[in-house]
């Protein structure tokens, strides 16, 4: 036997019995792991985000998200599916609100991942828990999270008087954009 | 474990830029990478993340790989790096998972008891007697790759691992 034979063959004999019966157990990642990394890539390096701080905040806290917001304020405004302006709304400057997108007609599509972009200067996604969100202006979900779910949470606040917009561009697994959905809000200082 | 890859082959490709051959690394890669960061994480959803994270990180220093064929223990070290800067910034690493709701596994593919009560016992050791295990006992890689992941010698890993298999099988065999 070669040495390495030989190494392996005192690894594998040692083995406890608990841990030789976890070599069966399957687990898989995303199928979409592989569209996922290369769109990212193709992002400027400075757009290109780690997911664990930002997926995680929206895969696995939704139930805590209404919790952590300061203002419980739940907009389930109907998003148009062409890329127009539609449903201005008027918020307040410095509370946090969630919108929520519908995604009920995408169900049957073939999309990957959405990626949720905020336009302009005033806005901001608004996270307690990870601060550096509220730092990036994009951030992209995977769509098998969000198979289960009726809409898609987006909670933003606006920092500054103004008008400002929130697209969501969903991607199918070539990385194509298939649909996209846009909406305007405007921020005021006093409460509306 | 991973397929059969050309290293010597696909890296450079990837390095030049392929697409498809970036595809098919991380096509085949995924699953051993996948299967590290869960153990490593104890959290699916977090291995997902942490796997994607890899991938990126990895990709974009691939010229920073001096040997082809160490790839998956570069690959593996890097997780792990990322690992523990996670753990390091982020509150909910102190959270303890219910192993159902980690794995969120159905049906036919849900655990043993056996399994279940190793999961459990691995979940509790330092991510450093973790790590071994992962790497010798549930991935079976060499002792060289285990070497590189952990930035240790070779005698190292062997002494770490006595020690991890003897506080592993302590708490299993005191609960089954």
């Amino acid at each position: 036997m070669s040495e390495d034979q030989n190494n392996q063959h005192d690894q594998n004999s040692e083995t406890p019995a608990g841990l030789k019966s976890l070599r069966s157990v399957k687990l898989q990642a995303s199928p979409y792991l592989a569209s996922r990394v290369l769109a990212n890539l193709e992002l400027p390096r400075e757009d290109r985000r780690s997911q664990a701080s930002l997926f995680s905040f929206l895969r696995s806290r939704f139930a805590a998200m209404t919790v952590g917001l300061a203002v419980v304020a739940v907009l389930a405004y109907q998003w148009g599916s062409h890329p127009k302006v539609q449903n201005e709304a008027q918020y307040k400057v410095g509370s946090p609100y969630m919108v929520k997108v519908d995604i009920r007609e995408l169900k049957d599509t073939d999309i990957a991942y959405a990626e949720v972009v905020l336009d302009g200067q005033n806005i901001q996604f608004s996270s307690k828990a990870f601060a550096d969100v509220n730092e990036t202006k994009k951030l992209m979900i995977s769509w098998d999270q969000l198979l289960t779910k009726q809409y898609l949470p987006v909670v933003v606040k606006g920092n500054k008087e103004g008008e400002a917009k929130v697209t969501v561009y969903f991607y199918d697994r070539n990385n194509k954009i298939v649909q996209e959905k846009q909406m305007a809000l405007s921020f005021k200082d006093k409460a509306i | 474990m991973s397929e059969k890859l050309d290293w010597n082959k696909i890296i450079p490709l990837v390095l030049k830029g392929d697409r498809s051959a970036t595809t098919e690394l991380i096509e085949i890669t995924q699953e051993s990478l996948f299967v590290f960061c869960f153990h490593l994480s104890k959290n699916k959803q977090l291995a997902e993340d942490l796997t994607h994270d890899t991938y990126l990180k990895a990709l974009t220093c691939l010229h920073q790989l001096k040997e082809p064929g160490a790839f998956m223990g570069w690959l593996k070290a890097i997780a792990r790096s990322l690992y523990l800067d996670y753990i390091k910034s982020a509150a909910q690493s102190r959270t303890h998972v219910p192993l159902d709701e980690a794995l969120d596994l159905q049906g036919p593919s849900r655990l043993t008891a056996e399994q279940l009560s190793a999961l459990e016992v691995l979940q509790t050791l330092s991510e450093e007697d973790r790590t071994i295990l992962i790497l010798i006992d549930i991935q079976e890689v060499s002792y060289s790759e285990a070497s590189q992941v952990l930035a240790i010698p070779e005698g190292t890993v062997k002494s770490r691992l006595a020690r991890a298999r003897e506080k592993f099988s302590k708490k299993y065999n005191g609960t089954n």
